[in-house]
């Protein structure tokens, strides 16, 4: 089913303004920035598609953070079967050379720690502190329980911490 | 052994990266992506991707007719008078012997 005009309408509109975030979004959570370009432009278009309607909803973004997080996870999927197959993926890194030389080493390195947690302590770290979603936010997008995003930030922050630790 | 404190420090160090981060990286263009949806051409304009090259074709065809005609028609037309000299027969006459002068055998 193909969208009406006004709806189609207010999908360029959503995605005019928020995909640069949701972009960066799974650009964290893949450490990849091209393959979360085309994350999020496979969640727009399937959509779009559908003809779902983002006017309906109060607020899109929640609906469409769960489907970048769904689609990124397809992806990382993806990567360990070819990882497992052919023993080689080399994603492009969030960041170009440029833009992380205007981090601070401090930055670069917190990130490179963040690049190497398990996935899943990943996306709730990445929806945590950067996207600044509540526990039961981030319950509901990952479709785990309150208990399970508890455990896995307070997890992740800790391996993160040890990292960082060990990297001085 | 992870202190309570130094897992504060961690999630903010965390949350600085990555805001900083975010701030850094070019902002993907979406002016790109969204591209103008290419408006169905009308009817003239459709017409117009036919209908130049079938004017030019005919205008082709009118100049091959007219000009066939033209040859046509002068072939057929009626040749020039007798007394029109051509230009052999007027140079023939500037080679002619000059009549001679009959002698007067009259009555005189």
């Amino acid at each position: 089913m193909k969208p009406s005009g006004s709806a189609a309408e207010s999908l360029a509109e959503v995605f005019r303004y928020r995909r640069s975030e949701l972009v960066r979004l799974g650009a964290f959570i893949l450490g990849d920035r091209p393959a979360a370009e085309d994350v999020v432009q496979d969640v727009f278009l399937r959509v779009h598609q559908r003809g779902d309607r983002l006017a309906d909803l109060d607020d899109p973004l929640p609906y469409l953070r769960g489907a970048v997080v769904n689609g990124c996870r397809s992806v990382l999927r993806r990567r360990l079967l070819i990882r497992r197959h052919a023993g080689k993926d080399q994603p492009c890194p969030p960041l170009s050379a440029e833009e992380a030389m205007l981090l601070s080493e401090d930055r670069r390195q917190v990130l490179a720690a963040l690049a190497r947690l398990p996935a899943r302590r990943r996306e709730v770290l990445v929806l945590r502190y950067y996207a600044g979603l509540s526990e039961a936010e981030i319950a509901a997008t990952l479709g785990i329980s309150t208990g399970t995003v508890k455990s896995t930030a307070a997890r992740g922050l800790a391996a993160l911490a040890r990292a960082l630790k060990e990297s001085r | 052994m992870i202190t309570q404190d130094e897992l504060a420090r961690t999630a903010e160090r965390l949350r600085d990266a990555l805001t900083a981060a975010a701030d850094v990286m070019a902002e993907p263009d979406a002016a790109a992506v969204i591209a103008p949806v290419p408006q169905r051409p009308g009817r003239l304009r459709r017409a117009r991707a036919w209908l130049i090259p079938l004017a030019a074709a005919a205008c082709v065809v009118a100049v091959i007719s007219a000009s066939v005609l033209l040859a046509t028609k002068l072939a057929r037309s009626p040749r020039p008078p007798a007394s029109r000299r051509t230009r052999g027969s007027r140079s023939a006459s500037r080679f002619r012997r000059p009549d001679r002068e009959r002698p007067c055998h009259g009555s005189t």
